[in-house]
């Protein structure tokens, strides 16, 4: 059996969270320093900005009141041994 | 920046067109964000109608399973983003003076290709395939006596006006290159 604490799922998803961060930062300065800061693309950052708050904020709203400290196991080898059984 | 500044505009210079790629060309890339969002709707709808249902009862798994939710859609967001960058700053600038071909290939890869109007020497549209002849886009490729022998303008609107206009604006210039020595 293996397992790990959940919080650990969460400092991975924070990483992610900062490599989104950068691209989306790049894509901006992209958009910026090359002169295209146009109604379109004003518009289209717009959107992307208002759909990325609403999937951190219902992410959030899902999660505020987990246990952090509780340990999730992600591999047992039961469970293939159920699995034969279940094909037997 | 303006784009004046990005070109380093002459004093005598002017943009004639700033040309891009036609909005149609991007509808695609709409569509598949759409699907790209659905997915996980389906999944849910899997998981809910079998077995794996108490994944879901288990507050555990339930986190894991929110949190590759999120990333997933936080993904296909950047995902569309960059591609509406690569798709938008694929520009093309004509002045009375010259040609610009501004490429943006990927997130890091940007050509930036300069033709003199006087160098023109052929241009070709065209307009190939079903949706291009329903909205008016295409090609035009211009062969030049420059360095950059080829130039392409990609799925831009109205192709054949716009080959006719920048034949018109080479003709100008290379009469105005004959008068001064």
């Amino acid at each position: 059996m293996f397992s790990i604490p959940l919080y650990a799922a969460l400092i991975i998803y924070f990483i992610f969270l900062f490599i989104f961060l950068l691209f989306f930062i790049t894509n901006l300065l992209h958009i910026i320093l090359t002169g295209t800061t146009t109604f379109a693309s004003f518009i289209v950052t717009l959107i992307v900005f208002v759909l990325t708050i609403l999937t951190i904020f219902i992410t959030w709203k899902f999660l505020q009141n987990t246990d952090w400290t509780q340990s999730v196991t992600i591999w047992d080898s039961s469970w293939l041994s159920s699995l034969n059984n279940t094909i037997q | 920046m303006t784009l004046e500044n990005l070109i380093n505009q002459k004093p005598y210079e002017k943009i004639k067109y700033t040309i891009r790629r036609h909005p149609v060309t991007f509808f695609p890339a709409i569509l598949l964000f759409f699907v790209l969002l659905a997915v996980p709707v389906g999944i849910y709808w899997l998981f809910v109608n079998s077995t794996l249902k108490i994944l879901l009862e288990n507050a555990a798994y339930f986190t894991m399973i929110t949190l590759a939710a999120s990333a997933y859609f936080l993904s296909s967001i950047l995902f569309f983003y960059t591609y509406f960058v690569a798709f938008y700053l694929d520009l093309w600038i004509v002045t009375n003076d010259r040609i610009l071909d501004m490429e943006q290939k990927t997130l890091f890869s940007r050509t930036i290709s300069e033709v003199d109007l006087y160098q023109i020497q052929d241009a070709t549209s065209e307009v190939k395939g079903i949706f291009p002849s329903i909205f008016n886009y295409g090609n035009i490729i211009l062969q030049t006596a420059g360095p950059v022998p080829k130039l392409i303008f990609k799925n831009v609107h109205k192709p054949h006006e716009l080959r006719q206009t920048i034949l018109d604006l080479s003709a100008e210039d290379k009469k105005f290159h004959e008068q001064t020595p």
